[in-house]
């Protein structure tokens, strides 16, 4: 049942199972102008990410890391260098890149469950089906209970969770998150960190998340890009070793949280 | 909701009600000690007894009767086409370019203004009315949800954009409701303008200015103060404001319903 | 002339600005250029249909007169001086009228706003007064101060009154508390609060219904002037309808879109230029 939705909606679109989500960025830059100032968000970033990575990317406020997931989300494009999403340029958002914004933009005339199940409008499948992803999702994220509340009914931490359940609805073979744990409490995110690896490996989805938190950065990545800002650049990739669960306490843990932290201090 | 909170009405009430108890109490009493000018100065007394004969021999029942529906029906015309024209106009580039300078030169022409050349086209009828009030109506609903739907905030956007509605979902999901507060608000305005021009109407052609006369609130003003009928003319303005009144808490009442997520 | 012919670095990036301007420019002209021509579509197409329904005689000329004609008329009324003089009869009454009741209305709107007891008491009775829209006074404003000049202008102070009075009214309650909280947070002493949160906060507030008052107060004076008065543009235009002149009444309405458009364009040019200090003031 795991199979039973899918964003294989239009057939022309190349089948899910044959690629997943590998991701080629080639010295893109982008400068934003604000009133005759310029800012420079990216600058010659490159970074190629392989299929079914899980990716996090951590740097100072102001690196450009959203920036980077809304050129993946096709929301926007860089000024120069290119993007390309399993060889394709990216031409325009699409469900087969999902997306969880930094501020939650749950819709606030749809209840919970709605602005779930608005992600799977154009998904192939019955409304049954539908309706039986969202509860799922719903349960997953732990808001049962909240299915029929408002978005202006629910704490900020709820509002995050409902957003991730809309990011993951469609089962999205590349995943985007700009922050998702941010606004949760310890407790509920460890929960939630776990939730993301077990999706991660049922879906076999790539995963590109930003973070502010380095320990949850190792916890859940293969791979941790650490950002500097104005300009913003890639300072290092630094790969974290080890099977998971990962374990604070571990010696590789340790080195690979220091390396980082060094890394973002100076 | 914070509303309720600021404003417990149930307490206040009263103490709103003071000031016009005492200003009705030192009318009667000006008017039992024989200050006033007796032509101009109607008692309050008087003013009660011509409701009930306005009551009872209808014309004052009428009269509003005629009003309210010609204004509900000029109103439901016009604000349906701004509804329809205003969103257009909000969605589609084209669209905007095409209307919006001619809308926009249309709004600035006083709604009377109309008035000489509707009567000379279609005379001093119901269609005459009718036409003026729903023109009325057209523009403050074109202009909010025109408004509505231009301003949705791009987050709004991007988020329909990545879950790639189609244009209609898009548009039923996202634009609509988050144009919904402004569309209310024109339709609010839109009622007032007809509420206002259809006495308007009323009143100019039943003074007479242009041949006939014709019935509704507006009509039985103009009567009223033609024959300087102070009673009737109190009687009359007393009314029009308990309508207008009671059609916008209509209005709000129906908002609060149609946009619970949005802080009133 | 080497040094005109020498090209310093900087010289080619002002030189690659310029050209960038001027490509802005001439894109911005162009967009300027498409804005017009659609904008023009639908008026010419109104205008030609209405010279052919003219030509071809569809309704008698009294009733429909030829574009021309009101083009004519409408030099005619300019050339007479008659328009210049029934407009300015008219702009004088509507700003006696905003003077008088706009300031009445900021003045109660800011005390409602300040005293509660006040807003408690009185502004319940005022408000319900003012709900029954200034046109409804109008039969009683007749039979009590006559149909002279009184009467428009106090008419036109009664529909300034009540948009300056919401508009402060609502500019003090619904400011943001937020800022409040930043002011208050900071101490800052009660002066610079009010100078720099409260003031233009309120602001944009106060200049928005003055110009919903100018543009009420205009269309309130127009019916006026229908209904009665010897002078002004509304008497004009009541005048041509009488003498079946449809010629003048088109030249009317114009004029009267224009103007109002006019008023309004000028209030919000200077609540811009407002609004922009008061966000200065505020950052
Ligand atoms: N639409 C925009 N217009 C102007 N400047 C922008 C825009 N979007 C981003 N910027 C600028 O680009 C830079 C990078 O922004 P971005 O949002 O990508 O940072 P970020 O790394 O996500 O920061 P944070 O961790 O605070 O979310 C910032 O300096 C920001 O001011
Ligand atoms: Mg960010």
């Amino acid at each position: 049942m795991a199979q039973a939705l899918s964003t294989r909606a239009p057939a022309t679109e190349p089948e899910i199972g044959d690629v997943v989500g590998s991701v080629e960025i080639r010295n893109v830059s982008k400068t934003f102008r604000v009133k005759d100032r310029e800012v420079h968000a990216l600058d010659d970033v490159s970074l190629s990410i392989r299929p079914r990575e899980f990716i996090s990317i951590v740097g100072l406020s102001g690196c450009g890391k959203s920036t980077l997931l809304r050129f993946l989300a096709g929301l926007d494009t860089p000024d120069k260098g290119t993007i390309t999403v399993d060889g394709a340029a990216i031409a325009g958002p699409s469900l087969k890149r999902g997306i969880v914004f930094q501020d939650h933009r749950l819709l606030p005339w749809l209840s919970v469950e709605k602005n779930i199940g608005l992600a799977l409008r154009t998904v192939l499948g019955t409304a049954a089906e539908k309706a039986a992803r969202v509860a799922e999702l719903i349960d997953l994220v732990g808001l049962s209970g909240f299915e029929s509340a408002l978005p202006h009914q629910l704490s900020g931490g709820m509002s995050q969770r409902a957003s991730i359940a809309r990011g993951l609805a469609p089962r999205p073979p590349l995943l985007l998150l700009d922050e998702p744990l941010g606004a949760l409490d310890a407790l509920t995110r460890a929960r939630l960190q776990d939730e993301l690896l077990q999706i991660w490996q049922q879906e076999q989805s790539t995963v590109i998340m930003v973070t502010h938190d380095v320990e949850e950065a190792i916890v859940l990545s293969d791979r941790v890009i650490v950002m500097q800002p104005r300009p913003g650049r890639v300072r290092r990739i630094v790969d974290v070793p080890g099977q998971r669960p990962r374990r604070r306490s571990d010696p590789d843990f340790v080195a690979a949280r220091a390396e980082i932290a060094d890394l973002l201090e100076t | 909701m914070s509303d309720t909170v600021e404003r417990p009405e149930t307490g206040l009430f009263w103490k709103a009600l003071l000031l016009p108890a005492a200003l009705i109490a030192l009318w009667a009493a000006a008017d039992a000690a024989g200050w006033s000018n007796r032509d101009l100065f109607v008692s309050p007394l008087q003013v009660v007894q011509s409701a009930i004969a306005g009551f009872a021999d209808g014309s004052l029942s009428g009269a509003t009767a005629a009003t309210l529906l010609r204004a509900l029906a000029g109103w439901i015309i016009g604000a349906g086409a701004g509804l329809l024209v205003g969103t257009l106009i909000g969605i589609s580039g084209l669209a905007r370019g095409l209307f919006n300078p001619t809308i926009n030169s249309l709004r600035q022409i006083a709604l009377f203004a109309w008035i000489p050349l509707l009567s000379a086209w279609f005379g001093n009828g119901e269609t005459m009315k009718i036409t003026l009030i729903a023109l009325g109506a057209f523009f403050p609903m074109a202009l909010g949800a025109q408004a509505g739907c231009q301003n949705v905030p791009e987050g709004w956007r991007e988020v329909g954009k990545v879950l790639e509605l189609s244009r209609r979902d898009t548009l039923r999901s996202i634009i609509l409701p988050a144009a919904m507060p402004s569309i209310v608000a024109g339709a609010e305005l839109s009622l007032n303008v007809a509420w206002l021009g259809t006495f308007g109407a009323e009143y100019l052609i039943g003074t007479g200015y242009i041949n006939g006369m014709g019935d509704g609130l507006g009509a039985y003003l103009a009567a009223a103060r033609e024959y300087a009928r102070m009673d009737q003319v109190l009687l009359g303005v007393l009314f029009l404001g308990l309508i207008g009144v009671t059609l916008d808490r209509l209005v709000i009442g129906f908002s609060r319903k149609a946009i619970p997520w949005h802080r009133h | 002339m080497s040094e005109i012919s020498y090209k310093s670095p900087l010289a080619a990036t002002l030189s690659g600005r310029f050209a960038d301007k001027a490509a802005i420019a001439w894109g911005r002209l162009r967009d300027h250029a498409t804005a017009i021509a659609l904008g023009l579509v639908v008026p010419l197409g109104v205008l030609a249909l209405w010279s052919y329904a003219v030509q071809q005689q569809w309704l008698a000329e009294q009733i429909l007169p030829s574009p021309l004609l009101v083009w004519e008329t409408f030099f005619d009324l300019l050339a007479t001086g008659e328009l210049q003089r029934e407009l300015l009869v008219s702009l004088g009454r509507v700003v006696a009228g905003l003077v008088a009741g706009g300031g009445l209305g900021l003045v109660a709107g800011l005390s409602f706003g300040l005293w509660r007891p006040l807003d408690i008491y009185v502004s319940p009775t005022i408000r319900a007064i003012c709900l029954v829209p200034s046109l409804g006074w109008l039969p009683f404003f007749m039979l009590m101060f006559g149909i002279g000049e009184a009467l428009k202008i106090i008419l036109i102070a009664k529909t300034c009154f009540l948009p300056l009075m919401v508009a402060s009214y609502e500019g003090l309650r619904n400011r943001p508390r937020k800022y409040d909280e930043v002011a208050a947070v900071l101490e800052l002493p009660w002066a610079t609060r009010v100078g720099i949160v409260i003031w233009p906060s309120i602001l944009p507030s106060i200049l928005t219904g003055l110009r919903l008052a100018l543009s009420k107060g205009w269309k309130a004076l127009i019916l006026v002037e229908m209904i009665s008065s010897a002078a002004g543009i509304g008497y004009l235009m009541m005048w041509g309808r009488k003498a079946f002149q449809l010629d003048v009444v088109f030249a009317t309405i114009i004029v009267i879109g224009l103007v109002g458009w006019l008023l309004d364009w000028a209030l919000l040019k200077s609540q811009m230029r407002a609004t922009g200090w008061s966000f200065k003031a505020v950052g």
